[in-house]
This record gives C-alpha cells, structure tokens and sequence, in this order.
C-alpha cells in the first residue's frame, strides 16, 4: 500500500484535523490539554490572514483507516523570522496514523514541507521534540536535523494567559 | 481559557494585523526614582510602529526603524554571535513593512536630550510574531528583546514586554512564548520572575532545525 495523495487542507477537513491534533496529544500523553475547536481551526486557518498553512495525506475509499478515515497525516506550519537571517518555516505539528506509518508518507510530508520552504525563500525549517521521543528525533537526525538546544543552549519558554494578564495590569 | 471569553465580543470580525495606520505612541507613568533617573524616565516614549503597508506607514517612519538592525547587531554580540547577522536593511523593510508582515517590532525611544552616547534615541526593541499551537490556538513568540546597556534598570524591558503581553491579550491569544540561551542568568532571572516555565526543563522540549545545505537535500529528495 503506498497509494496516498498530499494536498493543502481545506475548510472541509478541519474535523479530520482536529482528530489528528487529538491523537498526536494522545501520544504525548498531553490529550486533555486540547482545548482548541473545529470553530477555532476554521477561522484561524481559513480567515482573511491565516496563522497557520496545513497539508494533509490522503488515501483512497479502499484503503480508509479501521474507523473509516480517509485523512490519515497531517502537517501544520507556519512562518517565522529571525532577524538575523530573515523567513523560517515552523513546522508546529507533523503526524501519520500508526496504521499507516512505514509506507514513506511521513517521508514525503516532510520533503513537500522543506520544498515550500525553499520556494518561499526560508533559510530554515525549525520544529520542537521532546527529549523522550527518541524515534522521532533519530528520524529528524537521519535526515541532517541540528539539536539547537544541545548545540547552542536555547530552552524554551511560556508565559501563560494569567501571567500575561498580570504584566499588561502592571503596565 | 482560549479565544473569546464569555461576555467578550469576541473574535469575530476581528482583523489581524489590528493595527491601524500611523504611529501612536503611549506616555509611561514616571515610577517613584531618584531625580536623575526619573527624569530620563519621564521621556521615555514607546512608538507601536505598525506594520500595515507601504501607503499607510510613511517612509520616514520605515526608515527611522531601520535602526533596529543596528540594535540587532548590539543584541547578537551579547549572545556571542555577531558573524550569525545575515539579512540586510532592505530585508528587514520588506519584511516587516510590506503587505503580508512576517513580524511586528515595537520599538523604545528616549527625547533627543537623552540620547545616547553614540547618539541613539531608539534606546530598546521587540520583536514578535503571531505562531499557533494545535492545542491552544493563537499564540504569540516573541524573538528578541533587547535595551542597550546604558538604558537597563530603568523598567524599559519590563515595559517592552509588558506591551507585548497587551498586544497578545487584544489579539486574543493565550500565550506568549519565546526562547532564552543557557548561560544567559540575567535574562533568565528576568522572565522567571515574571511567571515564565521553561518547557526544556519542565517538559523535556527540544529545539530542532533543519538549516542551509540540510534544507536543500531535504527537498531534493523530492521524486
């Protein structure tokens, strides 16, 4: 089985998108931290000025998931900017359904990400993993991946909403 | 928690960017200080400069901000690396002034009479972008933050920062995040105090890139 399509996303697969954010939150342990809505996902994508771009892998009717999905990957992304050397491409989430992993289609997400990237002139392609996810970061690694935080030293931060609320009443 | 709180408006009909056109500027409160001090603080004026489009900021405004490049070059000196400044002054317009911004920069200014000793009055900066997370929606990332030496214990950065905080509620969004070097205490004291969780330690984030020649044999691998 390796007939499978990439596509941007369109308004029409929000639900599918939410489903897929649902399971990678699973798998990081973190599922009820989702608080995010199809609503959400439809305004924000799908807007005036999007905050995110998505591509989804698709399969034909015949090869539809157990539970009869046809949207079996996903990746989000977005652009960023340093200012030392201009555009980036963030990639926020990247994932495939376990049922469809090994046939390449993670693969192939990855390189049509680091092509847009190219074409819309991004120095670079940066992204997050948690130190445990070692399978994930061996992918990455293989592919000519740099650990910034090994590197370099960086470590990222949050300042959540009550806190934000704390510093504008400061002000 | 999220977008659109009970009783809000909400973000419906909301426009991003939601700048308007022009430069507003808002006066900060003096803090209780010494004479000397207080005085620098008093004029202490933070320009929102807006990055809408090439009609409606006007030249004069892009061409005064294209100073942060120098700035630029102060903040990538302290985290030691002054050869990384690729992008030039046409870059950064383009940018960040064009029809599609890729970043939003509020910028520090003092009154010409407190200018300083090489003759700057745009004396700090930040700048941040809009990013989404899959579980919480809107999010802002703050890149830089910077006050140059001479102005620090002043409340500049506090207030910087603060403004951005104000940028993000207005836009609805439910965090702020940004990314600060190992070694670097001071900046880490600074945000630690102020709420922030360092999601490396706490959860195990690493940062990842895929950068230069790595990005190109990464596409070209494409069938």
């Amino acid at each position: 089985m390796a007939n499978f399509i990439l596509r941007k996303a369109e308004p029409k697969d929000v639900s599918d998108i939410l489903r897929l954010i649902k399971e990678l939150a699973k798998f990081e342990e973190m599922e009820d931290q989702v608080i995010l809505t199809e609503k959400d996902l439809l305004e924000d994508g799908f807007g005036d000025h999007p905050f995110y771009h998505c591509i989804v892998a698709e399969v034909p009717k015949q090869h539809q998931s157990a539970d009869g999905h046809m949207i079996i990957g996903f990746a989000m992304y977005y652009f960023t900017y340093d200012p030392w050397i201009g555009k980036l491409l963030y990639l926020e989430d990247f994932y495939v359904m376990k049922e469809f992993r090994g046939f390449g289609i993670g693969s192939e997400i990855l390189k049509k990400l680091s092509q847009t990237a190219v074409r819309t002139r991004c120095s670079s392609m940066h992204f997050i993993v948690a130190e445990w996810n070692k399978p994930s970061i061996e992918f990455y690694k293989r592919r000519g991946a740099s650990d910034l935080s090994l590197e370099e030293g960086w470590r990222l931060f949050k300042i959540d909403k009550q806190n934000l609320l704390k510093m504008t009443n400061e002000e | 928690m999220g977008r659109g709180e009970k009783g809000e408006k909400g973000a419906q009909g909301v426009m991003w960017p939601l700048m308007g056109p022009g430069v507003r500027t808002k006066p900060l409160r003096p803090p209780p200080l010494p004479l000397k001090k207080k005085f620098l603080i008093k004029s202490t004026r933070f320009t929102w400069v807006t990055c809408f489009g090439f009609k409606t900021a006007n030249f004069a405004e892009r061409k005064r901000d294209m100073n942060i490049l120098d700035e630029k070059g102060e903040l990538a000196v302290y985290e030691k690396m002054p050869d990384q400044v690729k992008i030039s002054h046409k870059e950064l317009e383009r940018d960040g002034f064009g029809r599609n911004p890729f970043y939003q920069c509020l910028v520090a200014e003092v009154s010409e009479d407190h200018k300083s000793k090489d003759g700057h009055t745009k004396v700090g900066y930040s700048l941040f972008f809009y990013t989404y997370s899959t579980w919480k929606g809107r999010t802002v990332y703050m890149e830089d933050l910077y006050v140059m030496p001479e102005y620090r214990g002043k409340g500049i950065g506090k207030a910087l920062m603060a403004t951005v905080a104000k940028v993000a509620k207005e836009q609805h969004c439910v965090r702020l995040q940004f990314s600060v070097l190992d070694w670097n205490k001071p900046s880490l004291d600074f945000y630690l105090a102020k709420g922030a969780e360092d999601l490396t330690a706490k959860e195990g984030w690493h940062f990842l890139r895929f950068h230069g020649i790595a990005l190109d044999n990464l596409a070209r691998e494409a069938p």
